[in-house]
């Protein structure tokens, strides 16, 4: 009888210790999201936001966080695809930037929360040359009440690439190429 | 903006003729990277003419009218047509060869950053130092009052107080 029920606490320490791992492996996906951007402060995003000209969406996320990391997983297969043409900012909440923002404050006392996603699109009009200004990213959260699968997250910024081409006609051409 | 880039006629172009209706997502993505670097332009199939003067017979056609070379403006412009895979990474090396290297409103704005921080002055031009002033002043905004009998206006001294 001893023999068994030490058998089923072994068998039990076993899964136990398991899952542990599996939880510890999986917060290495958000390092698997690539290509994309860290941000270690203020004066680097808008380092970024006044020099690029294209979409972001910005994951702010919790490490050890079930949901966090299964959208991470979605976007490192999102990543690869968009790659030069939308880019993904990756921000931990518990770093050093993280815990400057705003939107990570409830990162802890609110998990179910989390993750976020906020999209950046880029303005049509970058420099305004009359009043000598740079135009920002125009920022938007995630749709409330829309699940963060792979799918929705790579239409939702698909859709939000805007398009800086030129249709030409006759009538435009020689305008257009000279 | 556009109208601006047009009129500062720097960049090369990049044109796509496509026979679908929409942008495609790689060329509007293209368009952002690129930004400010390179103009994009594109044709539709049913623009017969444009097909013919550029003697386009298959879609996607993406070519890059070449106006500039290394600061250059060429006389004749030159077509060259891109013939490697729809792959972005190519994509990307292709027309990194024929866009700017760096977005010109960055430099513009660095530019006109350090301008804005300058005070301005005034200073007296005559006969023998107008030359000499004018070099100095190269790329700066400069308003000229001419006097009479070299009497200098007050009204000028509360310029020198002011920043641009």
């Amino acid at each position: 009888m001893k023999f068994y029920i030490l058998l089923i606490l072994l068998i039990h320490l076993f899964i136990l210790s398991n899952a542990q791992n599996k939880t510890d492996d999986n917060t290495a996906v958000f390092k698997e999201v690539k290509p994309s951007i860290r941000i270690k402060s203020q004066e680097e995003y808008d380092r970024l936001m006044n020099t690029t000209d294209i979409t972001y969406i910005m994951f702010f996320y919790k490490r050890v966080h079930k949901e966090s990391q299964d959208v991470a997983s979605h976007l490192v297969k999102i990543a690869a695809k968009l790659e030069y043409l939308s880019s993904i900012i990756m921000v931990d909440c518990a770093s050093k930037y993280g815990q400057t923002l705003e939107i990570c404050i409830d990162v802890f006392e609110k998990p179910a929360d989390y993750p976020k996603i906020k999209i950046l699109v880029p303005p049509e009009y970058r420099f305004n040359p009359y009043t000598k200004k740079i135009n920002n990213h125009i920022e938007s959260l995630w749709p409330k009440g829309t699940p963060m699968t792979e799918e929705n997250i790579y239409t939702y910024m698909t859709v939000n690439i805007i398009s800086r081409s030129t249709k030409l006609q006759a009538e435009n051409l020689d305008m257009f190429t000279r | 903006m556009f109208n601006l880039i047009y009129s500062q006629n720097i960049f090369n172009k990049a044109i796509l003729f496509s026979d679908k209706p929409k942008t495609p997502l790689i060329y509007r993505g293209l368009s952002n990277h690129f930004y400010d670097r390179m103009l994009f332009g594109e044709v539709d199939n049913t623009e017969t003419a444009l097909l013919n003067r550029f003697k386009v017979t298959k879609f996607p056609t993406l070519l890059i009218y070449q106006t500039h070379d290394n600061d250059i403006k060429l006389d004749d412009p030159r077509v060259i047509i891109y013939e490697g895979k729809i792959n972005i990474h190519d994509i990307v090396a292709f027309l990194e060869k024929y866009c700017l290297p760096q977005k010109t409103y960055i430099n513009y704005n660095e530019k006109d950053s350090l301008l804005n921080k300058e005070k301005a002055e005034v200073r007296k031009v005559n006969s023998e130092n107008f030359r000499d002033t004018f070099s100095s002043l190269y790329e700066r905004r400069v308003i000229v009052s001419f006097t009479k009998d070299g009497e200098f206006p007050k009204e000028l001294n509360s310029f020198s107080k002011l920043t641009r």
